[in-house]
């Protein structure tokens, strides 16, 4: 047996449980001395060296133990739960349902002076398609503030705000109203983690930006005229504009910063032996 | 000692065995444990996330070096952090004292 192989093993599996963490590298070169320096003196003492392995491991701990404990030294717990793997999960779904909801409420527009049925239903699948998908904004926000360690006055606001936007969405002709909700609860959020750099920094760009950008470019649209006009006076290229903004950004924050909570393993850990404040 | 009783004091331990000299991780658990006559039991990797918690508050300072070719963290303690030992163990003098005040005067319950 190599002479710190035991050590390594447990390193590789402590790195596993501390890679989410920026100052990884930090914490395995800490742990590595302190268990290399318990194992040259018991070895210097006359242990026999697989036996000053295992004894120094023991003392030091479990990963999943350390681990734990080395959550508590950040805001609350910041760890990967089954919680925001179904948050991740859900984000993932809500992508979809953002790209759904223009489709269906574009092919509602298509269809409404042509086909009695089909362009009602295409409204009625868009309205559902956006219910749920701001629905999915405030379970994504909810779950990101989770893995970060709590939600703190940021996560608050950015929620309450979400949740103002689920029922502002019973308007949901009305865009610049709930769009400008989910894009400051999206905005709010991703400026609250983005120093943090646990979560990919594409993802929370696209969340931040997406549905303010999309009010943005209705505004701007709808400001210099673009297009037509239509029988309720509005501007449908502003609002289609708006939406393929808003819609698009938000479906690429949610798949990126679903991928990356559905793709972590949840560190679920027992609490006995954590030393915490 | 279990972790669970020493949650709390680990704080004051911690500032109390640097407040000597610089020490790295492992220096800072011998000490513990030569102090306390091996009383304390609790997995040794959890005292640096306490050790990081104090130096994010300020109490300590660290600095990386290159010893046996492997990287070691020296922890010092600063100015605030010997300000926080004071306080703490002012406070902790008079819990102490409150307790052995009151279990003072009554005699050791009778087992069977």
């Amino acid at each position: 047996m190599a002479r710190h192989e035991l050590i390594e093993g447990y390193l590789a599996r402590l790195a596993e449980e501390v890679r989410w963490r920026d100052d990884a590298d930090d914490v395995l070169a800490e742990a590595r001395d302190h268990l290399s320096t318990a194992v040259e003196r018991a070895v210097a003492g006359g242990t026999d060296p697989e036996v000053a392995q295992r004894e120094a491991l023991l003392a030091f701990g479990d990963p999943p133990v350390v681990a734990r404990a080395l959550a508590t030294t950040r805001r609350g717990v910041a760890l990967p739960t089954t919680t925001t793997r179904s948050a991740g999960r859900t984000a993932l779904f809500g992508a979809a349902a953002w790209i759904a909801f223009p489709l269906a409420w574009w092919a509602g527009t298509a269809l409404e002076d042509r086909d009695v049925v089909a362009g009602p239903v295409a409204y009625t699948i868009a309205v559902g398609a956006l219910a749920a998908a701001v629905v999915v904004i405030l379970v994504t926000l909810d779950g990101l503030f989770v893995r970060h360690g709590g939600s703190g006055l940021a996560g608050k606001v950015a929620k309450g705000l979400a949740a103002a936007a689920v029922f502002a969405t019973f308007l949901a002709w009305f865009m610049p109203g709930w769009g400008l909700l989910i894009g400051s609860a999206s905005a709010l959020t991703a400026a609250a983690l983005w120093r943090e750099r646990l979560a990919p920094r594409w993802g929370l760009a696209a969340l931040g930006v997406g549905w303010l950008g999309g009010i943005a470019t209705f505004a701007v649209l709808r400001a210099l005229e673009v297009g037509p006009v239509d029988e309720w006076g509005d501007y449908p290229a502003a609002v289609n504009g708006g939406l393929t903004v808003g819609c698009g950004l938000t479906a690429v924050g949610l798949l990126i910063l679903g991928r990356w909570l559905a793709g972590e393993v949840p560190v679920d850990l027992p609490t006995e032996g954590t030393v915490a404040a | 000692m279990r972790g669970q009783e020493l949650k709390g004091h680990l704080d004051l331990l911690l500032l109390t065995v640097l407040a000597d000299r610089p020490l790295h991780g492992y220096a800072v658990i011998e000490e513990l444990r030569a102090r306390s006559g091996d009383a304390f039991d609790l997995p040794e990797g959890t005292v640096y996330p306490a050790l990081h918690r104090l130096q994010a508050a300020g109490c300590l300072d660290s600095e990386w070096a290159v010893v046996d070719g492997r990287r070691r963290r020296t922890y010092r303690l600063t100015e605030k952090g010997r300000h926080e030992l004071v306080d703490r163990r002012r406070r902790w003098d008079e819990f102490a004292d409150a307790i052995t005040a009151t279990l003072g005067g009554t005699p050791w319950p009778v087992t069977s």
